[in-house]
This record gives structure tokens, C-alpha cells and sequence, in this order.
């Protein structure tokens, strides 16, 4: 099956072809600017499957008068809008901008952030066009995977893959509660996008599979895991590869027989090499670089492994209460990686900052 | 018999020889009407002409120039003095014109004549009508004053014989002689009839003649009529027919030549700051007018008195103050010289100057008393002006030079002179200093100058001035009021009056003229430092606003960037659908176009990246460890593409500078990189190889930055941190990103690790390495674990 969707930017055309050229599965047209209203009008009339949007649409004078410009947001809210009231036409809209752009103008406009389904950069797209390609596509199967079931209250549930118990138990209220108030599949794909897919809690992304086996690849033990079911399987999963953290738990307590995160990295990498000949690496500490340490969580600066003693928590207001918390190594934050980064570390660690900052360390900092 | 009765009869013997003695007859008629007791006469002592000549002419200048005015009286249009033998006592001068000559008419009526009223009563010169500067008929003594004898000889064209008459001042002028008892041999000599003119051979010369003799007479000379020609103007009361001029020559040398370098000076008024102009007209009104292109004055004052002794005259003088922002480029010292040599204001009579007015040790207006009395606030002595006043006989008839030459009398009509025109002269320069917003007198309280603040060398030089312009009187009473009566040094009367300064005062003008030098050392030296220090500053706004262009120049780089990479990724899906055979050639130049598009966007993204790490301004922190981790990743590409092996290292992990930009350490980073690149390329070197240490030594953090390029020259180690400081120029500059040099990479290196109290040195370089740049900066006080 092929999803056909629509591209529309004041300049770059190019994308429409990338994004349609590189596979099989999805059809993106390039569509010129004209008046918001009727632009969105012809848009979901169309029923596209996606619609990719620049956040600039005014950087044309040739393609529409300067006075009646606006930008993408605009243009996706008149569309959410349309899918508010026609659920069933609802689709996914993206975000396709130069980094500049993103950074100057849609970051610092909160009222955008829940328009777009992802946001990517220009140059993230032409350089690995595949990958973004996956996602969209994901992304449309994703809004046909909820529209399907969009009647059924509770049944929405069923988006993830689980049935029975496996499902009550990971189906907490929050999560629960929020997908069957949605109002629209646009939003449902929201709290699942945002508050699962980008959280580490009840999905668990490769990095931080490996940080809780406290290892420094995935791979070679990726066929191990896929065997034992533990790979998520749910909506957007085409997108976005994830592991179950409750199924990785029940199968990681079976394999080192207690809590991996109590066990040393170099400890776990020996189980796992001897239980299963996989040829894993233990990880490495990022302060000190020793593998001695109990690797528990991916960095949400570097997404290395890291270990809570060495680590502060990361700022997250919109954390749900499913999702662990994220944090943030020493090592990022002694070399000011998380300032560039622009995540703030927590109140709860702020003073230990300025202790890291002057902390010595076992071994030299070097290339 | 009576002495009356015994004259009558040796006079009527005389009478009646064939050949009687008609000076004894002569003498004999004088005795016996004399010794007639109904009457008496005055008679003439001859050692009167003693007294008209060296007692009544005070400098031998002076007198020198009476007969050279007498020349210009006489219609010469050249006078040609030639001194021989003077620089020892009993020299000769000899005072050649080319004059109307004298009949012996004249030579016994006028020029033997003692106060002839010849001049007086034809004030006017025969042939060019020149108003004579003579008048009272003893200006020809001076000739005595010059020497002991004089040969007097004198052509009238259209005679074939000219006249000679010796004179034996000392010899023959004894005093207890009756003057009508010396009589001087008239000789008749052949001369072509059209010669004409009057030569004054002067012999036995009384004074030497030294250099600095021979200079003041120049000056004298070239003072006799105003030197700039510029003042003359209406000042001036000229012939109105023609005049072929009036030439001395000196010793073989003219005036036209001597006056060459004068031109120059003539030039020189234009740099005044002001031009005051000024006069009294037929009804006693006085006016003065000001005009100050420089400070954009242009005002007119009316005095507010009636003059009404002076009669009319004109004054003109430029105004100078020694300051280079009053002076227009012209040189300071140069002016002063000339303020010293020429300044002051002089009165010129009938075309002529009149000494002393305007001489350096003359302070008629009193300006020099005021100044140093500061009752003058503003720049105002003599020096600072160069000006003239012009009297003429006709117009101004109350002033009479003295007999001495000397000045004018000083009666009620030079008293009224003085005061009006240091009044006017005063209004003018305050009104100066008002335009230049410099405070006028001393009761301006509160007075904010609006100027600069004056160099130390301008606060010596107005010193000097002020102690050196200050009158002789003054500083001979100083100087008796301090002298040690029993010192051996020579008293002031002992010495020519212009350098007759006390010797405190000229061990002061010493010390100042010592501390001038050092101060002018100083200043230049710091002018120099401005100089390059603007030069630099000029540099950084260049290459800030070349910094704009490139900020847009990425940053529009950056934004094609995607879009040629998705054109890019477009066409390489194209091609790898094309049937072989097809596809090959193009999937080369589609790799090729890759290839190029990829370099450009190397240069792009540095820039954009750069420009996004300059957007903070917050000064922090630097973690060396992040700084050079990020600035790995950035041109990881690059190096690797350069075959660019970058090692680095930090020790300890946490070293961390003092607050700094962050962009600041990033500049240094690029800098060193650049320089490495460019130096690595031009060494030919394979590998290439990088390496980044930094550690920290006491409160400093040192990053080390070593490449194997050319190295550093030796000699070159410390000239490599200066501005505009390159080698780059040879080496090769076609890397996009590592460019030409401007000189100014490493200099921007040096400022930044002095400005956190640091410093970039050469080092010897690690085994391997050729070049070993150290860049020191404090490190972050923080406590350290």
C-alpha cells in the first residue's frame, strides 16, 4: 500500500521528490502556497494521508502577496481544525523546516508544539531521507491504526498491541484516561508519540535497552531480544523501534537474577556473553570510563550509558507518570554539553552542578 | 695794537698775494667777527661728529642701516655692501649704490652739511618718487660709527668725473678743532659718463664683523621693509609708479636670495589661525576685524574711544598659537622657531621699519608683561603674532623717530598709539579664544573648556615661552636680586643685549627644554602606539563588517545546504534506476558534484556554527575538555577529507578557563587550526598531524596546540604574535577554510589570552611535532575537588 501526501513550502520542491523517490509506500506532491483558507480547504478535501509543512511560507513575495503570508502553523491549525470536526479524514501533519528556522521562530512559539506530529530539519531530511521516510510513512499507518479503532473508547488501547492482563497492567489511568478523552486521532497519536514513544517508561528506545543491560552496542544481542518478544510491535512502531520495558524487565530478572541495574556493566556484559554467546561489550562509564559502573539509564544529552551516581536529573515538565525520568551525565554536564543541548538540569540536583563542574576524575579527558 | 686790528692786517696780507690762503683768510674773518663783543654765535667742536656717529648710533646694525636707507633715498634700486677683513678689528666696508650720486654742490651743501633739512624739505626722491626714510639730515654719520676713515665717492651721470672725498674720523675730528677748520680734499677722478651712483668705503673698521654679526645685519636688512609681503596689502603707503625695487647685496649674496627662504615663510602666515585687521581712520574712529577661517570667526569691533593723535594708520597681524590643532599640519617647532625669529608686532615708517618695535626683547604693547602677569589668559605674547604697523610721515606727523634711531619718541601720540592697538589687537585674540571655547580671563568661574587636554609638551613649550618672552628688564632685575655679587659670570651688561638672560633663567629654559624632549619622547612614542593601535582597530572593523557578509554569506550556505543535498539525494536515486551503461557517467558526476557541494558546505556549516556560538554574550566558565570536543566534531569531517590525524587531550577533565565567551576559545582553536592547515600544506608532510593538550599550570590553563608543519622560524617566535604579522602570504591560501592570511589571527590570539591574564608563547614542540603554539589564560577559580 502507498500513502500520498502533500509538501508545501514557498521554495524548496525538492522534498515532495526525496521523500517520494527513495521507496516504496509513500507519494508526496508538492503543493504551492495559496490562500490559507482555500490551501486548507483543497488540502483536506483531498483526504492526503500526511502533510508536510515549512514553518516559513512567507519568504516568497512571487508565490503570495506579503500581506496575506502565514506560516505553518497556521495553515496546520485550520487543518486540525477541519479533522476536530471530520475525525475520521484526520491525518498526520509534519513539520519540515531549516534548522535556523526552527530554532528562531518555532521553538520560542508554544501554541505550534502540539500541531505538529514530528518536526524535522531540512538537512536531517536530505541527508537521511530514508529513515524520515520510514517515519511518515509509520506516521500514516500509525492515524489509520487509530482511526480504525477511534469508536471503541477503551478499545484505542488496542493501538499498542497488548491484550488481556499484559495490557491492563501497562495501560496506566493517565495513559488510559487521556486516550479515550481524545478528541480527535491527532491527539491520540500525540500522547502516544510524545508521551511513549519519545519517553523512556513503558517503551524503551535501543540506547536505553543497552544502558539496562549495561552494554555499549545493542546489536549484538538485538536477536536475542527480538526472539523473547520483547520488541515493540504496536503504532508507530514502523517509525520508531522500541522495546516493552515491562516484558525487557520479566525477561532481564529471568537472565541475571536480580535487577540488571544492581549489577556492575562489565557483570552483565559476562552474563549476557555467556548465556548467550553474543559477544557484547560492557559499557563505559562517560566520568571515568570504567565499566565497573551500574549502568541504568541513556543520557538525555549524549545517550551513552550512564550510571545514577554520576548523573543529575533532567528538567521535564510534561513527563508523564508512566515515564521514567530523564538525567543527564556528569560528563555532559561538566563539559557543558547540556547547556548547547538546551535541557536544563533539575532544581532538585542544581547544586550539585557546581560540584561536577569542579569534580576531578580518574583517568584524562582525551580523544 | 688789538688782537682785532692785528687779524685785519694778516688778512689783508693774505689778500694781497697771488696766491692767498683762503682757509686762513677763511678762519681769520671767523676769529675777528667772533671777537666782536656786540654778538655771539655758536660754533661747532669737531669732535662733534664723534658724537653724531658713535656715541648717537648705538648698534653697528643700526648704523649700517642708515646707509643703506640712504641709498633707497638716493634712487638706487641696488646697494651692494661688502665687508672684508671683518671678522677682525680694522676691517674694511665697502657700501656701493647705484644712486643719483651727489655734484659737489650736494656733497658740500647736504652731505657736509650737519642736520640738513635737504630730506625734510624734498621728502620726496627725484626719479622714482620714493617717500625718503631720512630726514634729519645725520643718518650718514653712521659712517663713523663704522670705522676710523671714509673714502666717499660719488658719480652723477652725465659727468665724466666723479668726486672723491677722505675722511679721518679719528685723526683729523679732534676734539678742542673748530668743525669749520677741518677741511677734506675734494679729488676729481675719470669715470664712464652714464655711472652713477655713490660708493662708502669705510676703513678701519671699530668692531668686528662674527657670523652672528653679519645674520643680524640680514635680518636687518630684510626688516628694513616688512618681509611678508603677505602684510604689506593696504598697510602699505606704495609709489603708485614704477619702482624697479630696491636689492642689497651682502658679501656677494642678495636678497632675493636670501628672501628665497623667506617666500617660504611667506607661506607660512597662511597657517594663522586669525588675521587681525585693524586702524584708525581720518576721524579718529578705530576699528579692528577678525577672521578665523579655522574657527569659523569672522567679527568687527569698533573701539569704543576717538583716537585722535595717532592720525590714520593701518595695522595687520596674523595670529599664531603653537598648538597643532591651531597650527593645520604645520609643523610645531618650525612655527615656534619662526614666532621666535619673526613674531611680534613692528612699526614701519614711510615703508620702513623702525626698531625696535617688534624686536625679540621689544614688548611695546605689553603683551609679554601681561601674559606673565596673567592678566592675559590666552596665547598672547609677542611671538604669537606677526604684525606691523604702518605709520607714514604725511599721515602721522606727531611721531618722530629718535635721533639714535632708536624708536619713536615717545610722546602723547605713541602713548595713544600703544593703547589702541593693543586694545584692538586684544579684542581680537580674546575673541579667539572665545570661538576656540577657551576660557578668556581669569573671572570666567566655572568655565568648562570644550578643547582636549593639552600635551605635556605644549604645557613646557607655553613655560618656556612665557619665562623666555618675558622682558630683559625683568629678568636683569631677577637676576641682580639673585646673583651672587662676587659669581664670575658675565653680568648682563657685559653681554649683546638679545642673549642677555640670567643664569638662572637660562638653566631653567635648559631644564625645559630638557623635559620638552623627554615629553616629546614620550608623546611619540605614544602616538606611535595610538597610531598602530588605530591601524588594528581599523583592521577589526574591516574584518567585523567582512564578519557581517560571512554571518549572511553561511547562513545563506547553510540554507541551500539541504536543498542541494536533497537535489543531490534525488538524483542519486535517479540514476541508480537507469539502465546500466546509462547510469555509470552520470553516477560519476553525480559523485563529483557531491564531492565539491560538500566542501563548500564544510566552509557553511563552520560559519554557521561560529556565528551560533557568537550569539552568546555571557561571559562563563569554558570547559576545555567541551570547547575542543566540539570543535573535534565540527571539523571532523574536514580533518578527516585533509588526511588530518587530531589527537587531543585534557588534563584534568574538568579544567575549566575563567569567565571568557565561549566563542572566544573557539577563535583560538580556528586560528591555531588555520595556521597548522596552511603550514602542514606548505611542508608537503604526510601524515598530517594535530594535537590539542591542555593542562593546567598553577592558576593558569595552558592548551597546547602542535602541528608538523614548516615550524617557526627562528628570530620569528615573538613577531608571529604582532599585528599584520603573516607568512601566510607565501604559503598556499587556496583552502577554502583555512584562507589567506590577514596577518591579524595570532595577534587576536595574543589579545585574547592577555585580556584573562595569559599570554601565547612558542614552545619547543612534543617528538613529531614541529610547532608548538602555547595559549595560557587563567583558570576557573572555582574549588576543585
Amino acid at each position: 500500500m502507498s500513502y500520498n501526501g502533500f509538501f508545501v513550502d514557498d521554495l524548496d520542491e525538492i522534498y515532495a521528490t526525496l521523500l517520494s523517490s527513495v521507496g516504496d509506500g509513500l507519494a508526496i506532491k508538492y503543493r504551492p502556497l495559496d490562500e490559507a483558507a482555500s490551501l486548507a480547504g483543497e488540502l483536506f478535501n483531498s483526504h492526503p494521508d500526511i502533510v508536510a509543512v515549512d514553518f516559513r511560507l512567507d519568504e516568497n513575495p512571487e508565490m503570495i502577496d506579503p500581506n496575506k503570508a502565514y506560516n505553518g502553523s497556521g495553515l496546520a491549525q485550520l487543518l486540525r481544525d477541519k479533522a476536530a470536526a471530520s475525525p475520521e479524514y484526520d491525518f498526520p501533519i509534519v513539520l519540515i523546516s531549516a534548522e535556523d528556522k526552527l530554532e528562531r521562530f518555532y521553538r520560542p512559539d508554544g501554541t505550534a508544539h502540539d500541531l505538529f506530529d514530528r518536526i524535522y530539519k531540512k538537512d536531517e531530511v536530505a541527508e537521511s531521507p530514508k529513515p524520515v521516510r520510514a517515519q511518515l510513512i509509520s506516521l500514516c499507518k500509525g492515524y489509520e491504526d487509530i482511526k480504525a479503532v477511534w469508536r471503541g473508547g477503551l478499545e484505542r488501547l488496542s493501538v499498542f498491541g497488548l491484550y488481556g492482563e499484559e495490557l491492563t497492567a501497562i495501560a496506566n489511568q493517565e495513559l488510559r484516561a487521556a486516550l479515550i478523552s481524545a478528541g480527535a486521532p491527532h491527539i491520540a497519536a500525540s500522547i502516544i508519540l510524545k508521551g511513549v514513544i519519545d519517553r523512556p517508561g513503558l517503551l524503551l528506545s535501543d540506547n536505553e535497552l543497552s544502558a539496562r543491560l549495561g552494554i555499549a552496542d545493542l546489536r549484538p544481542i538485538e536477536s536475542v531480544l527480538v526472539d523473547r518478544q520483547i520488541q515493540y510491535q504496536g503504532v508507530f512502531s514502523g517509525g520508531w523501534r522500541r522495546w516493552w520495558a515491562h516484558r525487557f524487565d520479566d525477561w532481564a530478572r529471568t537472565v541475571f537474577g536480580a535487577r540488571p541495574t544492581t549489577m556492575t556493566g562489565s557483570a552483565r556484559a559476562n552474563v549476557l556473553n555467556e548465556n548467550f554467546g553474543a559477544n557484547v561489550k560492557a559499557a563505559v562509564s562517560t566520568w571515568n570510563k570504567s565499566s565497573d559502573e551500574r549502568f541504568a539509564f541513556s543520557c538525555a544529552v549524549c545517550e551513552r550509558p550512564g550510571e545514577i551516581r554520576h548523573s543529575v536529573a533532567a528538567f521535564d515538565p510534561y513527563a508523564p507518570k508512566h515515564s521514567h525520568r530523564k538525567r543527564i551525565c556528569w560528563d555532559c554536564v561538566q563539559t557543558g554539553r547540556y547547556v548547547q543541548a538546551k535541557i536544563e538540569v533539575d532544581d532538585v540536583d542544581a547544586n550539585l552542578v557546581e560540584d561536577v563542574m569542579t569534580k576531578s576524575r580518574d583517568g584524562d579527558a582525551n580523544s | 695794537m688789538s688782537e682785532q686790528k692785528k687779524l685785519r692786517e694778516i688778512i689783508s696780507e693774505e689778500l694781497g698775494k697771488d696766491l692767498p690762503d683762503w682757509h686762513l683768510i677763511e678762519k681769520l674773518s671767523r676769529s675777528e667777527v667772533d671777537s666782536n663783543d656786540d654778538s655771539v654765535r655758536f660754533s661747532v667742536d669737531a669732535g662733534h661728529i664723534q658724537r653724531l656717529g658713535l656715541e648717537l648710533v648705538a648698534k653697528q646694525e643700526t648704523a649700517l642701516a642708515e646707509l643703506i636707507k640712504n641709498a633707497y633715498d638716493a634712487d638706487a634700486s641696488q646697494v651692494v655692501v661688502t665687508f672684508k677683513d671683518h671678522d677682525r678689528l680694522g676691517g674694511q666696508l665697502t657700501i656701493e649704490d647705484n644712486g643719483l650720486g651727489m655734484t659737489l654742490e650736494v656733497v658740500r651743501d647736504s652731505w657736509m652739511r650737519l642736520s640738513t633739512a635737504h630730506k625734510q624739505t624734498q621728502p620726496i626722491s627725484p626719479r622714482y618718487q620714493r617717500l625718503r626714510a631720512g630726514r634729519k639730515g645725520i643718518g650718514r654719520f653712521a659712517v663713523q660709527r663704522l670705522g676710523k676713515t671714509l673714502i666717499l665717492e660719488t658719480e652723477v651721470s652725465g659727468n665724466e668725473t666723479g668726486l672723491r672725498v677722505s675722511f679721518d674720523w679719528d685723526g683729523h675730528f679732534e676734539s678742542g678743532q673748530d668743525l669749520n677748520d677741518i677741511f677734506n680734499q675734494v679729488e676729481q677722478y675719470q669715470k664712464p659718463v652714464e655711472r652713477e651712483g655713490t660708493r662708502l668705503r669705510i676703513g678701519l673698521l671699530r668692531e668686528t664683523w662674527s657670523e652672528a654679526a653679519l645674520n643680524r645685519v640680514w635680518k636687518m636688512i630684510l626688516s628694513l621693509q616688512s618681509p611678508f609681503a603677505e602684510l604689506v596689502g593696504d598697510a602699505m603707503v606704495l609709489p603708485e609708479y614704477v619702482d624697479p625695487g630696491f636689492e642689497v647685496q651682502l658679501n656677494g649674496e642678495s636678497t632675493r636670495q636670501r628672501k628665497t627662504t623667506l617666500g617660504i615663510e611667506s607661506g607660512f602666515l597662511q597657517h594663522a589661525l586669525a588675521t587681525i585687521t585693524g586702524g584708525v581712520d581720518a576721524n579718529g574712529t578705530a576699528t579692528v576685524r577678525v577672521v578665523s577661517k579655522k574657527t569659523g570667526l569672522d567679527d568687527t569691533h569698533t573701539y569704543e574711544k576717538k583716537v585722535v593723535l595717532t592720525g590714520p594708520f593701518l595695522f595687520n597681524a596674523r595670529y599664531f598659537i603653537y598648538l597643532p590643532d591651531a597650527l593645520s599640519g604645520l609643523s610645531v617647532p618650525l612655527a615656534r622657531e619662526m614666532g621666535a625669529e619673526y613674531g611680534g608686532i613692528r612699526i614701519y615708517r614711510n615703508g620702513f621699519r623702525v626698531a625696535p618695535y617688534g624686536e625679540r626683547s621689544d614688548d611695546w604693547l605689553r603683551l609679554d608683561r601681561d601674559t606673565s602677569r596673567r592678566v592675559i589668559i590666552v596665547p598672547a605674547n609677542n611671538v604669537n603674532f606677526f604684525g606691523q604697523v604702518s605709520l607714514s610721515r604725511e599721515e602721522n606727523p606727531n611721531f618722530e623717530e629718535t635721533s639714535s634711531r632708536e624708536g619713536l619718541i615717545e610722546n602723547e601720540a605713541f602713548e595713544e598709539l600703544r593703547s589702541v592697538v593693543r586694545a584692538l589687537l586684544e579684542w581680537a585674540f580674546l575673541r579667539v579664544a572665545s570661538s576656540r571655547g577657551r576660557k578668556q580671563t581669569t573671572s570666567q568661574k566655572g568655565f568648562v573648556s570644550t578643547v582636549r587636554p593639552r600635551k605635556p609638551s605644549e604645557i613646557i613649550d607655553t613655560l618656556y615661552t612665557s619665562i623666555e618672552a618675558t622682558p630683559l628688564e625683568d629678568k636683569i632685575a631677577a637676576k641682580h636680586e639673585s646673583t651672587d655679587e662676587h659669581s664670575d659670570a658675565p653680568q648682563p651688561s657685559d653681554l649683546p643685549a638679545p642673549l642677555a638672560k640670567p643664569r638662572e633663567v637660562v638653566a631653567a629654559l635648559q631644564a625645559l627644554e630638557q623635559a620638552r624632549d623627554e615629553a616629546i619622547r614620550w608623546e611619540t612614542e605614544v602616538e606611535l602606539r595610538e597610531a598602530a593601535s588605530l591601524q588594528y582597530e581599523e583592521m577589526l572593523r574591516i574584518l567585523s563588517s567582512l564578519g557581517l557578509s560571512i554571518s549572511v554569506f553561511g547562513h545563506e550556505i547553510k540554507g541551500i545546504r539541504s536543498s542541494v543535498s536533497a537535489h543531490l539525494a534525488v538524483l542519486d536515486d535517479q540514476v541508480s534506476g537507469l539502465p546500466a551503461g546509462v547510469k555509470e557517467p552520470l553516477a560519476v558526476t553525480a559523485s563529483g558534484l557531491k564531492g565539491v557541494t560538500s566542501r563548500m558546505f564544510d566552509l557553511g556549516g563552520y560559519i554557521a556554527g561560529l556565528m551560533s556560538s557568537t550569539e552568546s554574550r555571557e561571559l562563563q566558565p569554558i570547559s576545555v575538555k567541551g570547547a575542543i570536543e566540539r570543535f573535534h566534531q565540527q571539523f571532523s569531517q574536514y580533518l578527516d577529507r585533509q588526511k588530518i590525524k587530531f589527537e587531543w587531550d585534557v588534563v584534568p577533565a574538568h579544567l575549566r578557563t575563567i569567565e571568557m565567551h565561549a566563542s572566544e576559545l573557539d577563535s583560538v582553536l580556528l586560528n591555531f587550526l588555520t595556521n597548522s592547515i596552511k603550514s602542514m600544506k606548505a611542508a608537503k608532510v604526510m601524515p598530517r598531524m594535530i594535537r590539542v593538550s591542555a593542562r593546567e599550570d598553577g592558576e593558569l590553563v595552558v592548551l597546547s596546540f602542535e602541528d608538523n608543519g614548516l615550524g617557526i622560524a627562528e628570530g620569528n617566535e615573538h613577531r608571529i604574535f604582532d599585528a599584520f604579522y603573516t607568512t601566510a602570504v607565501n604559503l598556499d591560501s587556496d583552502d577554502g577554510l583555512a584562507g589567506p592570511g590577514t596577518g591579524l589571527g595570532l595577534k587576536i590570539v595574543s589579545d585574547i589570552a592577555t585580556s584573562y591574564g595569559g599570554d601565547v608563547t612558542v614552545e619547543s614542540p612534543s617528538a613529531g611535532y614541529t610547532c608548538n603554539i602555547e595559549f595560557r589564560v587563567r583558570a576557573d577559580g572555582a574549588r576543585k575537588e
